[in-house]
């Protein structure tokens, strides 16, 4: 009798898994927060709503643990379906075999591979196959804080970049009035955590004719130009005071900086800010204005289950409707996209024309980091390197040399 | 606790019945340490003789990762930070805690008040604490200003490679004094205070009441509390990660984290693995050499 009992239940706890694996769950693994989770997770319903036998699972991990975690999910077998995946990790993401070959949705005329432009696709194509579906194609771009502009009685980077003014002097001595009217920080330039230092730096480096790698991706960071770039940061840090040094926690959100450089994605979070903030084009050098670009792209998993219903997923996302609403926070690759007027006027925090200034205008002259294959352990040498220059009374020279040292020799 | 020789029931004999009652009741622990420790552990011995990037099949390298930690710097320097850290958190925290025991075992006013105090980090999640921390010790935060205020400009101590190493023990410290500071006022609390009354009849200073009454008394906790704060502080990784993330400029990478740093940064598991045996071999020697020290160092009173 109560062996009968306990069958009946076994019976019934092992159907209810049956019954529900008529429907097909897949795992979506992002690093995107705010407003672009949002709509992300938005995303997600409407494809369940339109294709009823997928669910999709949002799951974020944070971008500084991002590639980590993921490879350490994927190697225990638990690893998400979909998901995705930057620039900097696509190389060792596809020597491992990690991703799925995506040609045979790409190649479908009606995907339109060709709206991409070739230098955007590069990255993600090996051999005859194509890896992933880059949907944001984002140049680095100065936002500032309106508030602590007109507080400090200074014309603001747009302003200044409109009369053809804005350079490197004019940022520091625009940092530093903001610094010593409104006691608010001037600008940050790299992100709070060191390892993200290419973040900003990169930008100052390459407008100034300094480098981290010459065209043999050997360690340049310690050329007289990159010395000179690196002196104007340390001197705004430990002279003017302008920029935190590092170990301060202040950021952007929070009101206190005057001017942060990062990608457009970041205005994603900055829904609740409590300021009014504008984007404008970073300051120009004696060689120029070149920006960082970063790449984010949809990839599948090779390890997944379900790669027919993962790579529908992906289509689905990398469509042009689909690309037009991500565009809001993610600066599109597709070129019918990036050039709709739609598109320029999609993100109400953002103006139009500011959009155009600071982002489509850069996109010419930004630049992509091209890192060696050893680079995980180069930004670690990098990293700890620069953790060294920023201290009072620091050798900028001696500590470059150092880097150069420790990272040619690897 | 010793099993007394009781009469045998009667069928089965005890080591029939007993005996196998006893492999039951310890199946759950002995297969929960097989599983979790002993499987992952000879794992982690296999895969330190492979070369294995996780997303790629492991490469049998015989011993080629030990030759490479022999000739490591940066792995020579990171036992230098364990060493410094453990050496910096065994002396502040046993002399901290034996202290502020002495201190909680008085009847002074408010000293609940006091003890709950002590010992409130203990209970705190260490992240919580860490992050806390981290924006106490920021260049401007409220510590650095203080010491400012001493005097000392450009005051970062979290952020000056030579200053790093010993906020993060401190930091530590105060989390974990609490915990030690109980155990050694339970173990005040068991020394009988006829004999301190005897010893100050005959003239004995606090000082020589402590040394010779107190500490020898106390020495089988003292033992157990430098045990499990060695252990303890050799195996440190959460606040460290993230007070410093091992920086500024690697001062604060211990072996955990130059361990964690191959592993999940550089991908290098058969290597990680290596550091892992080492750092195995390392605490075995260490807790084997304070057990043979015990039967000299530590006073039984029966």
């Amino acid at each position: 009798m109560n062996r009968s009992v306990f069958a009946i239940g076994l019976c019934v706890l092992l159907a209810v898994p049956v019954a529900s694996a008529q429907k097909v769950n897949l795992r979506f693994s992002t690093w995107a927060g705010g407003e672009g989770l949002t709509l992300l997770q938005q995303l997600a319903q409407e494809y369940n709503a339109q294709t009823p036998n997928v669910g999709v699972t949002v799951e974020v991990t944070p971008f500084a643990d991002y590639a980590s975690k993921v490879a350490v999910q994927l190697a225990s077998g638990s690893g998400p379906d979909v998901g995705w995946l930057a620039e900097q990790s696509v190389p060792s993401f596809l020597k491992s075999g990690s991703l799925k070959d995506l040609s045979a949705l790409t190649g479908d005329p009606a995907f339109n591979l060709a709206d991409f432009p070739v230098s955007a696709l590069s990255l993600w194509k090996q051999g005859k196959g194509v890896y992933g579906v880059p949907f944001s194609n984002s140049p680095q771009v100065l936002f500032y804080n309106k508030d602590l502009f007109k507080q400090a009685g200074v014309s603001t980077p747009l302003q200044q970049y409109a009369k053809g003014g804005w350079d490197y002097a004019a940022f520091r001595s625009s940092a530093k009035t903001v610094k010593d009217r409104t006691g608010a920080f001037g600008a940050r330039i790299m992100r709070v955590d060191t390892k993200a230092w290419n973040s900003g730096t990169l930008g100052v480096l390459w407008s100034n004719g300094g480098n981290v790698y010459d065209s043999n991706l050997k360690c340049a960071i310690n050329s007289p130009a990159s010395v000179r770039a690196f002196q104007l940061m340390y001197d705004m840090t430990f002279g003017d005071g302008s920029v935190p040094r590092p170990g301060d926690q202040t950021t952007f959100q929070g009101g206190r900086l005057g001017m942060y450089i990062d990608n457009v994605s970041f205005s994603a979070q900055l829904k609740d800010a409590a300021f009014k903030w504008g984007v404008a084009p970073l300051p120009k050098g004696t060689t120029g204005r070149v920006t960082q670009l970063g790449q984010a792209g949809y990839v599948v998993f090779a390890r997944s289950s379900r790669p027919n219903e993962a790579q529908a997923f992906l289509k689905f996302l990398a469509s042009p409707a689909v690309m037009a609403r991500t565009a809001k926070f993610f600066p599109p690759p597709r070129k019918s996209v990036l050039t709709s007027k739609t598109y320029l006027g999609s993100n109400p925090a953002i103006p139009a024309a500011e959009l155009k200034t600071a982002l489509v205008n850069q996109l010419g002259s930004a630049r992509v980091f091209k890192t060696s294959d050893n680079f995980l352990r180069a930004n670690d040498l990098f990293a700890s390197g620069i953790e060294r220059l920023y201290q009072p009374g620091a050798n900028i020279g001696n500590v470059l040399n150092d880097i150069c040292k420790g990272v040619d020799g690897l | 606790m010793t099993v007394g020789a009781r009469p045998a029931r009667r069928g089965l004999t005890r080591s029939g019945r007993e005996g196998r009652l006893g492999w039951l009741m310890v199946l759950p622990y002995v297969l929960g340490m097989l599983l979790l420790v002993t499987g992952p552990l000879i794992a982690v011995l296999g895969i330190s003789l492979t070369q294995w990037s996780l997303l790629d099949s492991p490469r049998w390298v015989g011993a080629r990762n030990y030759l490479r930690l022999a000739n490591d710097p940066a792995f020579v320097r990171s036992a230098g930070v364990t060493a410094v850290f453990t050496l910096g958190i065994l002396a502040v925290n046993i002399s901290a805690a034996l202290a502020l025991a002495s201190l909680m075992n008085t009847r002074l006013r408010g000293i609940g008040i006091f003890r709950t105090l002590v010992f409130s980090p203990v209970v705190m999640p260490v992240v919580a604490w860490a992050l806390v921390w981290k924006f106490l010790l920021q260049p401007q935060g409220p510590v650095n200003a203080g010491l400012q205020n001493l005097g000392m400009a450009d005051s970062n101590v979290l952020f000056n490679p030579s200053t790093a190493l010993w906020t993060v023990i401190v930091i530590e410290v105060i989390k974990a004094v609490g915990l030690n500071a109980v155990i050694f006022l339970s173990a005040l609390q068991g020394v009988p205070p006829e004999l301190h009354e005897a010893a100050r009849l005959d003239g004995a200073t606090p000082w020589q009441a402590f040394r010779r009454i107190t500490l020898p008394l106390i020495s089988p906790t003292f033992f157990l509390v430098f045990i499990i704060t060695l252990i303890g502080a050799l195996k440190v990784f959460t606040p460290i990660f993230v007070l410093t993330g091992g920086g500024p400029a690697d001062s604060t990478t211990t072996l955990i984290l130059y361990m964690f740093k191959q592993g999940f940064q550089f991908f290098e598991f058969g290597y990680a693995s290596a550091v892992a045996a080492v750092l195995f071999v390392l605490v075995l020697a260490l807790t084997l050499a304070q057990w043979s020290l015990r039967k000299r160092l530590v006073f039984y009173e029966d």
